[in-house]
């Protein structure tokens, strides 16, 4: 697993924790089954608060991500192909929204936009 | 009982001063043993308890700056080290008169003097030595002096109050013939019943140490709640 | 269970008040206790560990009050200072004896490990240490009984940042069962901001932040911008606000966001600007 922390991000620590290792689960690079590292030790592990991780955790297994085991730990889910999906399509939405919002910027027209998206699926 | 431990610190805290001590303490026996005379044996334990008292009052001004947050946060009621450091003057003061006294019996077995009397005056140095010593305390305890100079000039006070006041008493007793009649009976009445003044003598300083060793763990405790 | 429980403290000096202290540490958390110079810090500590009687309000620690058991109380609190307290002419070897002698969980061979890790010379005399040697020294001293909670008052002043850093790890093992806690008073934030998870900040005696740190962070946001991005609502509003000839800055509630200028940039702010902002806000 990795987690690397940036002072300079804009995001909070924990959602950068958090993030990181949604991100992980969903490429697969964490697998189904793995105990994560507890709360503590990953906070001092990290050097930031034992709160920081804890609300990390806690927003991951509340979207499903981890359950936490008495005794054992938190530990990841199997990949539930909706949920998955869901995170997904939320950062496909993301992704246009920006597109979106940048266009806007430079007062591009909605065709001129639509048709850079056909090019740029063409070319794939 | 907690009160042992901090005595035990206490002896610990006059380890740095122990050279110093040394050679007071090699100084007085020898000037005791050159002082001593035939009609007045117990000056030995005198000078060893004048001595004694100056010296029970290091634990006072070594170290009192930034030791008081180890000592105070031990796990033990504040009285506790207050019953310590009297106990600490107590034996101090005990083994200061040892050594008076085996001075004395050496001295009176080398110049064949008898021993007749020589317990009495012991005791009532020793009772002496006690009330000055837990005055001292009382006052130490009350001023909470922490200046290294003043507390060397208290320290020297009340071994030379036991010592000279006595000879002021004398001199204001010899005054006039009224007085000096008057003492001169006090003093035959004494010698009269001497065992019973001696022991009721020591009783009373153990009941002034006692009475200095509460109030002052009284007022200790009360500071900290 | 709470490791450190202070409700209604209050402590009255001739030219200083301490008022109405509360807070909560559960088990297992760091608290840093914020505050100037002079604020009160070292006060509400030595109220804490009862070297000074308070004038109202309770404190209890692991659910026990100083009254009930004054030598179990102690035995639960282990306390560092910037200026070391062992006596000066002790060496460490006394130290253990006499901890040996007052502490029921004191284990000498923890003790022992301690002192060989951080290479602590055994028959020098404690005043002869340095400033980093005595400090852990005094962790030797806690680390090897059972504690509870865990004082430090401004601890880490006039050390190097090897040793500062060395503490913080030190601090994160000490909470690593979840049985105990910190709270540490400091007036320069940096030294605890990563690894704290309250932030209690005291000014002149009184109560005026506790929150989660990770809160605090996100309540405020740091504004920047030339001076031709001062809008009126941000004269009025920003807390600490600083001009110069180049531009400003100030610190703002974040959900005040949206009456920002467009030109700003905004960026999160560490602890200590928010509080230094808080405390001119409040002198000024």
């Amino acid at each position: 697993m990795r987690i690397v922390i940036s002072n300079q991000s804009e995001l909070p620590i924990y959602a950068q924790i958090k993030e990181q290792i949604k991100e992980q689960i969903l490429n697969g690079l964490i697998n189904e089954g793995t105990v994560l590292p507890s709360i503590r030790q990953l906070a001092k592990e990290l050097g930031v608060s034992v709160i920081t991780t804890t609300r990390a955790y806690n927003e991951l297994e509340s979207e499903g991500f981890i359950s936490s085991v008495q005794g054992k730990g938190s530990i990841v889910r199997k990949r539930d192909n909706n949920v998955i999906r869901e995170q997904y399509l939320k950062k496909i939405e993301q992704g246009l929204e920006s597109a979106i919002a940048t266009a806007e910027l430079i007062n591009m027209p909605e065709e001129e936009l639509r048709d850079m998206f056909e090019i740029l699926m063409k070319e794939r | 009982m907690n009160a042992v431990k901090f005595m035990k610190m206490d002896f610990l805290k006059i380890k740095s001063q122990i050279k110093l001590m040394i050679v007071i303490i090699a100084f007085v026996m020898v000037f005791s043993f050159k002082m001593l005379t035939k009609d007045m044996l117990g000056w030995s334990v005198m000078y060893m308890i004048f001595m004694g008292i100056i010296l029970a009052s290091l634990p006072f001004s070594v170290d009192t700056t930034t030791s008081g947050g180890f000592v105070t946060l031990l796990p033990a009621k504040a009285r506790s080290r207050v019953y310590g450091r009297f106990l600490y003057g107590l034996v101090f003061l005990v083994v200061c008169t040892l050594i008076g006294s085996a001075i004395s019996v050496s001295y009176a077995i080398k110049e064949n003097v008898d021993l007749k009397g020589l317990l009495l005056q012991i005791i009532v140095f020793f009772g002496a030595g006690v009330i000055v010593n837990s005055l001292q305390f009382f006052v130490s305890y009350l001023f909470e002096i922490k200046n290294a100079q003043v507390l060397s000039i208290m320290r020297i006070i009340p071994g030379f109050l036991f010592f000279f006041c006595g000879s002021v008493l004398m001199d204001k007793i010899s005054e006039n013939q009224e007085s000096m009649n008057a003492f001169s009976q006090t003093v035959s009445k004494i010698i009269e019943y001497k065992e019973a003044v001696a022991i009721g003598f020591f009783v009373i300083s153990m009941l002034i140490m006692v009475v200095c060793m509460m109030i002052c763990a009284k007022r200790e405790e009360r500071k900290e709640g | 269970m709470n490791a450190l429980e202070v409700n209604g403290l209050t402590k009255r000096y001739k030219g200083f008040t301490l008022e109405n202290i509360n807070f909560t540490i559960p088990a297992g958390y760091i608290m840093g206790y914020v505050g100037r110079n002079g604020a009160g810090k070292t006060t509400t500590l030595g109220l804490i560990t009862h070297q000074i009687k308070s004038d109202s309000g309770s404190i209890k620690i692991n659910g026990m009050e100083y009254k009930e058991n004054p030598e179990r109380y102690k035995e639960m609190i282990g306390y560092i200072q910037d200026i070391c307290y062992y006596p000066g002419d002790f060496n460490l070897l006394d130290i253990k004896g006499i901890m040996k002698d007052f502490y029921q969980t004191f284990e000498e061979e923890k003790f022992m490990e301690y002192v060989n890790k951080w290479k602590l010379p055994e028959k020098k005399k404690i005043k002869d240490f340095s400033k980093g040697m005595q400090v852990r020294l005094m962790f030797a001293g806690i680390l090897a009984r059972d504690t509870k909670l865990l004082i430090l008052d401004e601890a880490t002043n006039g050390l190097d940042p090897v040793v500062k850093q060395e503490i913080l790890e030190i601090l994160q093992e000490y909470i690593q069962d979840g049985d105990r806690s910190v709270i540490f008073s400091t007036h320069i934030l940096n030294d605890l901001e990563q690894i704290a998870d309250y932030i209690f900040f005291l000014h002149e005696g009184k109560q005026v932040m506790y929150d989660t740190k990770d809160e605090i962070l996100e309540k405020y946001i740091l504004v920047k911008g030339g001076l031709e991005d001062l809008n009126e609502y941000m004269e009025k509003n920003l807390i600490g606000l600083k001009k110069t000839s180049v531009g400003f800055e100030g610190i703002l509630e974040s959900d005040k966001s949206i009456h920002l200028s467009k030109n700003c940039v905004v960026e999160k702010p560490a602890i200590d600007q928010i509080i230094v902002s808080y405390i001119k806000h409040k002198e000024g």
